[in-house]
């Protein structure tokens, strides 16, 4: 129960996202008879301001959502936990630098560094993926520092040192087997923030351009029919929850799954 | 402590010093030529020469990198482009509505995640707990930018109670308090049911129980504070990130505050008040992170001993 239905919407989120472009869909097809039509029972999630169907259009907001949250944590997750780890097991000056680094860029309250960046690099969804990154691989440098301090005096690493393996063996064969239960936990939360991160800065028009549809981004349009059309601001933003609910369950359930201590934050 | 104290003074002095370099460096994302995408490509020649002299990007980048803390240890943090303005002018015309709706955020989330938590907490493994845990769960799932369009379609448009934007009266200012508020009620309420959980679990408590206390004071007095000490660390942390989400409550409410200042300069390509907007907000963190820090070692020794 507790992981099926995350499970299932999901699994959902993907299908719609890798193969949603394989469906007959026209999420960019214009009916003007159907202008702000609301949910009925033939179309059961109605059309937008422009006559497009909303449903079609949500499909193409979950492929939005899946690219940036796979890009955004692939890059995050590797370029975060490879500094965080190379920088505790070589310690010394670099060590420093590196925690001083991360101080600066937690500096950033949220996306804030995220909007200036998406704002100033212009509206597009590669440049969403530069600013999320950005802003993201910081949470893992500092975990995967964490964690290889707390690992690297076992045996077998001292084993392995004293038997002349060079330090990047070290950490990719030694250390960070070890520690991959937290990350892949700190990488599944990731994922929910990430497509809250660029739902919002596709919301604040920073993402996305149309005709292309981002769950942020038909939220935004809808905000301005609500008293006539207020299903445009509700069904996207329900896909969204749900979505982003049902990958933070999965976090919860991995999380006591692989016996990882509660987040802090 | 007078060791504490100094060392995480200079530790936040360093990080000031690299943020500013960082939003020093962000208008060297603008693609292509800054001058040219602010001013336009119509702009006269002559006036990308005068901007560009404006904002000393002519000159060597130590230069400019060597200027720019000179002005910012005078407050000068440039005109804006748009409005012609000292942009220090414009941030403090905006400064007070950016606070005081992040406080009526941080009063929400406060009011919304001691009773949750704390039930959650006394009611372990009930429905009780599932059912505050969940609302907690959802609470973080839901983004403020749909939160916001939401609750002004039920009270402002449908019950018609609440004004639907704009910065007059109190009344004004529920909705976008409880949107910013909730997903820190969420995280807070989450952490003061764990806090609380762990120190029910204490001898102390035990004796508070033998010494046939009321259970209610039991939890109230000698559960619940002390489990505030973590709590109160977590509350400096989450007012940043109620900082960086009242940009977008700001935006949802037509709210005059930064980060409305922030986007709309984004929209108008005037950079100098989009670096000067995302200085102040991590400023404004930074030194509040640091005061929470001392004031936490002031109150709990374990942190300064622990850490020394």
């Amino acid at each position: 129960m507790r992981l099926y239905i995350p499970l299932t919407i999901v699994i959902l989120w993907l299908f719609f996202a890798l193969f949603g472009s394989l469906l007959p869909l026209h999420p960019n097809l214009i009916d003007l008879t159907e202008i702000l039509t609301p949910p009925n029972p033939e179309t059961w999630f109605g059309y937008d301001d422009l006559g497009r169907p909303l449903w079609d259009r949500l499909v193409m907001g979950a492929e939005t959502s899946f690219f940036v949250a796979f890009w955004v944590i692939l890059i995050s997750t590797v370029v975060g936990t490879l500094i965080g780890a190379f920088s505790a097991y070589i310690g010394g000056w670099w060590d420093h630098l590196i925690v001083r680094i991360i101080d600066i860029f937690l500096a950033f309250p949220g996306i804030l560094l995220a909007i200036a960046m998406a704002g100033l690099m212009g509206p597009g969804i590669d440049n969403v993926v530069i600013a999320l990154c950005t802003v993201g691989w910081v949470g893992y440098a500092r975990l995967s520092r964490a964690q290889v301090l707390s690992v690297r005096q076992r045996e077998h690493v001292q084993a392995a040192e004293a038997l002349g393996v060079p330090p990047f063996q070290i950490v990719i064969r030694h250390l960070l087997p070890l520690i991959m239960a937290p990350l892949i936990v700190e990488a599944t939360f990731g994922v929910a923030a990430v497509i809250i991160g660029e739902a919002g800065l596709s919301f604040l028009g920073l993402g996305i351009q149309p005709p292309d549809a981002s769950w942020g981004s038909m939220i935004r349009d809808g905000a301005r029919y609500m008293l006539v059309a207020p299903h445009m601001v509700i069904i996207p933003g329900i896909a969204l929850m749900l979505v982003v609910l049902a990958v933070n369950l999965l976090g919860d359930y991995l999380r006591d799954r692989l016996d990882v201590k509660q987040r802090t934050t | 402590m007078l060791h504490f104290i100094l060392t995480r003074f200079a530790s936040a002095v360093f990080v000031i010093i690299g943020v500013s370099i960082l939003v020093f460096l962000l208008i060297h994302l603008v693609p292509g030529d800054p001058v040219e995408v602010m001013l336009g490509e119509s702009a006269q020649p002559a006036d990308r020469e005068a901007l560009r002299h404006a904002l000393g990007l002519d000159l060597p980048i130590h230069q400019q990198l060597f200027n720019y803390f000179g002005n910012l240890l005078q407050f000068d943090l440039g005109t804006s482009l748009h409005s012609k303005r000292p942009i220090t002018e414009l941030l403090a015309e905006r400064l007070p509505a950016t606070i005081q709706l992040a406080f009526a955020g941080l009063l929400v989330a406060v009011i919304i995640a001691f009773p949750l938590g704390i039930i959650a907490a006394i009611r372990r493994n009930t429905w009780w707990d599932h059912g505050a845990m969940g609302v907690a769960l959802i609470g973080v799932s839901m983004p403020n930018f749909w939160l916001g369009p939401l609750l002004i379609l039920v009270f402002s448009l449908w019950l018609g109670w609440l004004p639907v934007s704009g910065h007059e009266g109190w009344a004004a200012l529920i909705l976008p308090a409880i949107t910013l508020g909730t997903a820190m009620a969420a995280i807070l309420s989450r952490m003061i049911r764990a806090s609380l959980l762990e120190v029910m679990d204490e001898d102390f408590i035990r004796t508070a129980r033998a010494k046939g206390l009321k259970e209610r004071r039991v939890v109230l007095k000698h559960g619940l504070s002390n489990a505030l000490l973590p709590v109160i660390t977590i509350l400096g942390l989450q007012l940043g990130v109620l900082l960086g989400g009242a940009v977008i409550t700001e935006i949802v409410f037509s709210w005059p505050g930064i980060g409305q200042l922030t986007i709309d300069s984004i929209n108008r390509r005037d950079y100098p008040v989009v670096q000067a907007c995302i200085l102040v907000i991590a400023l404004i963190y930074v030194v509040v992170n640091t005061l929470t820090d001392v004031v936490y070692a002031l109150i709990d020794p374990r942190i300064r001993l622990g850490d020394s």
